[in-house]
Formats: C-alpha cells, structure tokens, sequence
C-alpha cells in the first residue's frame, strides 16, 4: 500500500510540475540510460543549466542500454511536444529513423556523450574529440608502463557499445603507427559494466598472460574492477592501468597505485553544455563565442555542426581529491 | 452470451482494466494521448513486441519458455541484413525490391533454422525448454557478435524502412503485419487440430503421446514457430531502426513472459489465449507509453508494470478462489 | 565394489563431476596454471557469492519454484548496509551479516507469502517483486555507488586463513569467502538432510499432493524456502561488498541466470523435488571453470559466448542421453523378464 501511495505521490509531484511550466520551453536531454553514475552527473549539470535559464530540463532515458526502448521514449516524447531534443543514442542507426522524425515535426536535435548521424542533428556536442581521447589513453598506458613495448590487455563495457568501439579503434589504430611494439594479447573482454566482472576477468587475464604489462579499461566501472584485481594480487609496480573512470570512485586506486592514469570529462559541465546551446539556438542567439558560465566559451567547429567541450581531464593520485564527482 | 462472459472472465477483466488505464491517460495527458496521432505512435511500437509476446504465449502454452526468443531474431536479421548490404551495395547492386524479398525470406529461413535448433533439443533429447533455451541464447548470441563485432549492419535499401514507418492511410503497415499475425496465430492455436495438440502437450504430455499424438513434431513445430515470429519482429525491429545489432530488444525477454502470464496464460502450460496476451501487451503499452508522455521518471514504469501483473494475478487467484467456494 | 562405483556414476551429481573434469583437463592442456593453487582461490573467491546464491536458489528450485528477484534482494541489501555503514561509520562485520540477512529474509518472505498463499506463480511473483524493489532503488541511488566504506569491511574481505607473501609481494592464502561459502554449503547440506524441516521441503517438491495429504504443511514450507534463500542471498549481499570494498546498485543486473543457471547444471530437476548441495557446488564449479578457463586457454572473447553456450547445451543434453540409455536398458530387462518368464 505504501509503495502505491508513494508512486501516487510522486505522479502528482510530477504532474504538477509539468502543468506550472507548461508555458515554457521544454528541453529533453536524453542519456543512453538512467540511473548509472556517469549520467546521473550529468542530470546535475543539466538540471542546473535549466533553472539557470528558466526553462524546463527534462532528463529521461530508458533504464536499460536497450536502443529499442529509447527510439520509443523519443516516440512517445515527440507526442507530448517538445521544443528541443539532446540525445546520448545507445546506437546512432537505430535511432536515426526516430530523429528525423523529430526533425520533420520541428524539434531542434543534437546529440551529446555520443555520436548521432550526422544527417539527423543539428549539433553535436561531444565532451571530446574521440580520436584524442583514443590516442591519449594509449600515451598515458606508456608513461605509465615506462615502456613502449610489452603486452597489454583491453577491459571493456560491453562488446556493442558505440562509443567504446570507437575509442578503442582509434587507439588501436593510433598505437600500430606510434608504438608497434605494443602486444594487445586478446580481443576486448567486456565486463558488462560491471565492477565486479571486470574484477573476475582481470584476475583471469593477470594469470593468463603473465608478462602482461598493462591494462586499459573503457566504460566507467571496468578501470576500477582492473585496478581492484591488481591491488589485490599486489602486482601495482608490474601492470600499469588506465582507463576511462569517475574520480572519486577511482581515488582510492590512484592513492595506491593500482590505477596510474583515470580520464574523464566532467559529465555535469557536459549536461550543462547541451541544455545551454539549445535554448541559444531556440531564442534565435548567436551560439558561437557564447560564455556558458563554469564551462567556458563555445566553439563550433568547421563544420558547422560539432561542439568540442574541451580537452579530458586526467585525474592521478595527487590531483583526484580537486574532483567531487 | 451469458456464458461466454463467464468463461472469458479474465479476458473482459483485461480489458476492462485497459480501458481504464486509457481513460485515466487520457485524463492525465489531455489532448495528447487520445489523439490519432499517439494511436499511431503507439501502433508503430506494439507491434514488435506483440508479435514476439505471441510467439512466447505459444511456447508457454507447452508448459515451456523461450527465452532465447530475441535472439533469434536478432542474429536472423543481422545476417539478413548483410546479405541485403551485400547485394544492395549501396545502389550499385541489386534492384531493390528483389533485394528486400531475399532479405525476409532469409530472415525467416534463418529463425525457423533457430528455431529448430531449439526444438531439437527440447523435443528430440528432452532436455527441459528454460535450459535449452538459456543456452541457446548464449549460442544465438555468440554467433551474432561473432559477426558483427558488436557494432551494427545497416546500409540497406531506404525502402526496406517503409516496412516499419509507413502507413496505409493512418494505419500503420506495423500494425497490419501485427493484425495479420494475430489472426494466423489464433487460427492456428485455438481453431486448429494442431492447435489442439499444443495444449494438449501442454496439459500432459504423457498422456497426450498416449493418445496417439506425435508430441516431439507438435514440439518442434512450436519452437519453429515462436522462431518464425520472431523473424516477423526482427524485420519490423531491422526497419525501424534502420540496423540490426546483437542486442536490440534485449529488454523484450522477461516482458514477453510477464505479458503472456498477465494474458492469461499459465506459466505450466495447458491454457492461454493468444487474444489474452494482445490485450497484455496493449496495457503495457497504453502504461509505457503514457508515462513518457506524462515524463515520469522511467523507473516507476518498471515499477508500475510489476504491480499491475502482480495485482492482476492476486485479482484472477481471489476469483477463481470464490467461484471454487461458490460451487461447494 | 563394482556395483557401488555404477550406482555412484548413475547420480545426478556424477555427471556434473564428468563434465567439470573434462573442462578442467582441457582448460589445464591449454593452460597449466589453471590448475595452480592461487587460480583456484582466485576464482572460488570472486563466484563466493555465486555460489551462496545458489545455495538459497536450491531451496526454491527444490520447492519446483523459481526466483528472479535476487538481482533486486542483493541490491537493496548491499545498498541499505552500504549506506548505513558509510553515513555512521558502522563496522561491527557481524552485526552486518545479521542485518544483511534480516533485509534478504523480508525479500524473500514477502516473495514467498505471493506465492503459497496467492498462490503466484513463482515466476511471475519474483519477477514483480524485483521490478518494483529495482524501480525504487535505482530511482533513489541513481545507481551511484557507494563509496569510502569503513577500512574494516575491506580489509575483512581481504582477510586470507594460514596467510604467507610470497616472492613477487602478493598475499597467498585461503580467503575467507571461502571459508563462509563452505559454512553455507554445511549449514544448508545440514537442514535438507538432517532436519525435519528440510526433509519436508524435499518431500513436498517431489509430490505436493500427497505431501499435503500425509498432513505437510505446504504453504509454510514454501514460504521458508523463499525466506531462507532471501536470508542467503542477504549473507552474499555483505560478502559481496567485503570483495569490492564499495556498492554498485546496478552490480547484479541479470545475475539471477547466473544463479539458476549453476543450480540446475548441478543437477537440480526444476520441477521441483530433485537436487543437492553438491550438486549445486559442481555446478558453480563449472559455471565458473568455464569462464576463468576459456580466458586462461586464451580464447577470444567473441568465441567465449558460443562455447559458454555449447557446453551448457551439452550438459544438459548428457544427462538426458544417459536417462535415454537407462531406460532402453530397463526396457530391454523388462522384455528379458517376461519372456523368462513366459518360458
């Protein structure tokens, strides 16, 4: 009964939101799904830029990495009527017939965190330049290694996430051409988005490639179940890891020295970024140059189309304590 | 008349419990949700998942489970979906109305081999359907990121998308494939001498062998058959989002088998209607669809969808509790 | 002698052993470390939790039953522990298995009044339940982790018996999951064997009916299975968060398979009434020697799902390939009976 008057509750508070702002502009800012770290930071951040600008920030996303069950969200949202439409797409094919949809009805699109065709949006904010980010991660796993040479092995999220691919193609790429000398030892091994996967599996590859010498993990959790298997076995001066993290989930491991390198952007600023350049482009203001309070001056690059937010930041054991998210 | 309520009970519950939900959406969400156009919407979206809840409904009704049902789908469009790449070419190859055709034929010529994989398994060595169906699943998977690498295929003929964004007049072709499919499906479940054998299996397979039915082809023709439909909606899935990848739908499996209970169908097998699990599928949707539109967090979908089957359940047991009293 | 060793071969158990074997000495052919003290522990600690699990999925499966809600019970375990613990510094280890356990018997009892006395099926009952305590745990977490537990939790999970360091500096011993593992595995081998109650559950799978008639509480049994594999699955929860030192609500997405998955390779028959606490041991042996083998014998992953699946297939089918036999062999006794008998 009390899980019942709760949801009642909290459909009325909802309801009553909506009916208030009604009048507004309504944003939508769409993560590929809810309710994991990485996009609930960056809910904070476009929340924050909504009341900043008096508009109304909806942040939905399906709860499961699912593309069928966003491309219907984008669907049902489209009903209600939305002015614009920031989307992170779990894959940019699928939901490509869905944008064009929302373009045909005159919804401003962009997509952030992840790349959409570029046909179906109007912007594209990315946190980063992917091939920068590719490549840096391999620079970091060899200052890290101290070495260009020797075995490393990739900890991935899952083996259909766009973005990861990308990154890790990039850098594969990126390190056949700089440091041949580099061994990847086996296909990426997916850990599912999960800490304690990437943990089991890393404790795998450790007794399995013994000469390995390092360890980059993509998807938030798989550098920290890397860096947890490697202090465990006490092995922190063999295997040098890095990889994509939140800093105060990887703080711990960079005190330590069983992860070297974290990198990341700051999801909240990101957030902040899309729900920003939308209500500039709704008002009919000039996007380029414009000063978004605590993320800086936007760029629009040549294209016409994609906004680079900035470089990454690279937390170590000395600078992870200046982060709080 | 009188009795035919009776015996439907359940089903009229169902559905008066969907109009109720439409009302109260249409409430909440005013000009929004009763409107042409979220009919539409909501149409263009049921239908996939309908169609593989109907081919779950047939399965459980052998007192089995599918659950390597998306799967299958999946892994037939993909590799449909190359061969259609392949032979498109991106324009410079095959025409492409014959270059679609091959590309559903393969789909369902690629299910029905899934399909009797499972079949296989389950009527020839008899290993229990979740078991065989949880391996293969892993298979069907597998051999799916083999191909693919994890990424998506796309670069098919545009108008393969008409199939699932096209409409005939304000109807939805989602939704005429849909219909098409419920009315096959119903003919052959409950209109049919196989039909009868299904439920049978599903009743007490033992004693149906007993009765001079081959229950290992009624089995097999099940799995085959839930397989094939899910090649239906792996078309539908395909041109909808215009790329097949290994783990679209994923989310489809456990809500297949709760709409399928919420229809009416007994998770042991041996009763159901497949007009049961469309009016299922419909509240779960009518739920779904209503709570984007109303923009509650998503979780409370999850959340509301449990109740609504656990409190359904709770509803038929009181019933079927009173009736049995009654008659004492 | 040789009568025994059949009778031994022909249990439910011995085929698990065959088939766990047979991976082993391929996984050791491939790789001779798999074999080696330190893997072992290695992986008996990581699927500790597993295992435990599947210890309390037993009880059910047993019942003929089924739970798909402990992604959620773990969950809102290891949350509710996991948040205490850090706001209030709380690190008394016992007092957090006893809440740990408390929080997963509510689960599970509430799961287990939906099915023996509304009389849901099982299935249907978890999976709502999970659902609903999901819904509500990733609508107030946010799926943020829980972070900067009190040292004691960590430690406590690092914590090895007859510990040495060796050469290369990493600590060698037996971990104390394993230790608690093996106390589950006792505690529930005690209960279904040697208790009243345990036998009753027993019972009651094989043949409700008549259980009920010989004057079996049904209902009641049904609803302690359901508490006492909450109750396991919230001792897992606080080992679970003794290995990883933190808490992921998100951590047990679709672990649930998992776990009936290493309950009925381990023989366990889920229609209900057939299975056994070292069955469901081989059974996460093998769950587990599979994966840990397939990445030591150096397989890529995108192979690593289609052997995964193959060999679950076959050995379910191996069982079912040696019934066959069995009964074509009774059969054949059956005939040779008769017609002596005719003679």
């Amino acid at each position: 009964m009390k899980k019942i008057l709760s949801l009642i509750v909290a459909l009325a508070m909802v309801l009553s939101c909506t009916a208030a702002l009604a009048e507004d502009m309504t944003v939508v800012v769409m993560p590929k799904l809810v309710g994991i770290p990485y996009f609930n930071a960056s809910e904070t951040g476009a929340l924050a830029a909504g009341e900043e600008l008096g508009i109304n920030v909806i942040y939905t996303g399906p709860t499961t990495g699912d593309a069928a069950l966003q491309v219907q969200m984008i669907e049902d949202l489209l009903i209600d009527g939305i002015d614009a439409l920031a989307i992170a797409p779990n894959d940019p094919d699928s939901v490509s017939p869905a944008l064009q949809k929302c373009q045909a009805d005159g919804v401003l699109v962009m997509d952030w965190d992840t790349t959409a065709n570029g046909d179906d949006v109007t912007y594209s904010i990315q946190q980063i330049d992917n091939k920068v980010l590719g490549e840096m991660l391999f620079d970091l796993l060899v200052e890290a290694m101290g070495t260009d040479e020797g075995e490393y092995a990739i900890v991935t999220g899952y083996l259909t996430a766009a973005n990861l691919n990308t990154w890790i193609d990039f850098g594969k790429a990126y390190a056949a051409e700089k440091y041949p000398n580099l061994t990847l030892v086996t296909d990426p091994v997916p850990s599912d988005e999960s800490a304690q996967e990437a943990y089991t599996q890393t404790m795998a590859l450790i007794a399995a490639y013994p000469n390995l010498k390092g360890i980059i993990g993509y998807s938030t959790p798989g550098p920290i179940g890397a860096a947890m298997a490697v202090q465990e076995k006490g092995l922190q001066d063999q295997i040098a890891v890095v990889g994509t993290s939140m800093p105060t989930d990887s703080a711990p491991y960079l005190k330590d020295g069983s992860l070297d390198f974290g990198v990341l952007w700051d999801p909240a600023q990101l957030g902040k970024l899309a729900v920003y350049v939308a209500y500039l482009t709704i008002t009919g203001q000039t996007v380029e140059g414009y000063e978004v309070p605590g993320v800086g001056p936007i760029h629009i690059n040549e294209d016409g189309k994609t906004i680079i937010m900035a470089d990454p930041s690279v937390w170590t054991a000395e600078n992870v304590d200046n982060y709080n998210f | 008349m009188k009795e035919h309520f009776r015996r439907n009970a359940q089903q009229y519950r169902l559905l008066a419990l969907l109009a109720i939900l439409l009302a109260v959406m249409g409430f909440l969400a005013p000009g929004k949700f009763l409107t042409v156009r979220n009919f539409k919407n909501m149409g263009f979206q049921m239908a996939e998942f309908g169609i593989l809840a109907i081919g779950m409904s047939v399965v459980i009704m052998t007192g089995g489970i599918n659950l390597s049902i998306v799967n299958s789908a999946m892994l037939a469009s993909i590799i449909a979906s190359y061969v259609m790449k392949t032979l498109y070419n991106g324009g410079a190859g095959m025409a492409e109305v014959p270059c679609i055709l091959i590309g559903i034929v393969l789909t369902f010529a690629v299910a029905a081999l899934c399909g009797a994989f499972n079949g296989f398994f389950v009527a020839y060595v008899g290993v229990l359907p979740i078991l065989v169906t949880l391996g293969s699943q892993t298979v069907f998977d597998g051999i799916a990121l083999n191909i693919t690498r994890g990424s998506s295929v796309s670069g098919f003929p545009k108008l393969f998308q008409r199939i699932g964004a096209g409409t005939l007049g304000q109807v939805p072709y989602t939704v005429l494939i849909y219909l098409a499919v419920i009315v096959v499906s119903y003919l052959m479940v409950e209109r049919s001498r196989w039909g009868i054998s299904v439920y049978m299996v599903g009743g007490n397979e033992k004693a149906t062998r007993f009765s001079g039915i081959d229950t290992k082809k009624t089995l097999m023709g099940v799995y085959i058959f839930s397989a094939v439909l899910s090649g239906a909606a792996g078309i539908l899935m395909t041109s909808r989002y215009n790329s097949a990848r290994a783990d679209y739908g994923s989310s489809y499996t456990m809500q297949a088998v709760a709409a399928t209970v919420l229809g009416g169908t007994s998770i042991n097998g041996g009763s159901g209607h497949v007009l049961g699990t469309v009016i299922a599928v419909a509240i779960i949707q009518v739920v779904s669809s209503g709570f984007n539109i109303l923009k509650i967090n998503r979780n409370f979908t999850d959340i509301a969808t449990g109740l609504i089957l656990v409190g359904v359940l709770a509803v038929n047991h009181f019933v079927g509790l009173e009736k049995k009293t009654k008659r004492k | 002698m040789k009568e025994k060793l059949t009778r031994a071969l022909r249990n439910k158990e011995a085929s698990v052993l065959i088939i766990l074997i047979a991976v082993m000495i391929i996984a050791t052919i491939f790789n001779p470390k798999f074999l080696s003290f330190v893997n072992m522990m290695d992986v008996l600690k990581s699927n500790s939790v597993l295992g435990i699990c599947a210890l309390g999925m037993l009880l059910i499966i047993l019942t003929g039953g089924i739970d798909a809600s402990v992604c959620g019970c773990l969950a809102l375990v290891t949350v509710l522990t996991g948040q205490l613990a850090k706001t209030t510094g709380f690190d008394n280890i016992p007092l957090l298995y006893v809440m740990g356990v408390a929080i997963g018997g509510v689960v599970g009892m509430a799961n287990g009044l939906l099915v023996s006395y509304l009389e849901l099926p099982p299935i249907i009952a978890t999976l709502g339940v999970n659902s609903v305590i999901m819904g509500f745990i990733k609508y107030y977490t946010n799926g943020t982790w829980i972070n900067n537990l009190p040292a004691k939790i960590g430690n406590f999970g690092l914590y090895k018996f007859f510990a040495y360091t060796d050469a290369a500096g990493s600590v060698i011993g037996l971990p104390v999951q394993l230790a608690l593992y093996a106390l589950m595995c006792l505690l529930t081998w005690f209960l279904l064997k040697r208790t009243m109650l345990g036998r009753s559950i027993m019972a009651m799978g094989g043949n409700p009916v008549s259980a009920a008639r010989i004057g079996l509480k049904t209902k009641r049994l049904t609803t302690f299975a359901y508490a006492f594999a909450g109750m396991m699955y919230g001792f897992a929860g606080i080992t679970y968060t003794g290995i990883m030192k933190c808490v992921d609500p998100n951590a047990f997405l679709g672990f649930e398979m998992d776990v009936i998955g290493a309950v009925v390779l381990g023989g366990a028959l889920m229609t209900g009434g057939q299975g056994s606490v070292l069955g469901t041991f081989l059974g996460m042996l093998l769950f587990a020697f599979i994966s840990n083998g397939l990445t030591l014998a150096r397989i890529s992953t995108y192979w690593q799902s289609i052997i995964v699946g193959v060999i679950i297939l076959l050995a379910v089918s191996f069982d079912m390939f040696k019934l066959h036999r069995e009964e074509r062999l009774q059969t054949k006794v059956d005939i040779e009976a008769k017609e002596a008998a005719a003679e």
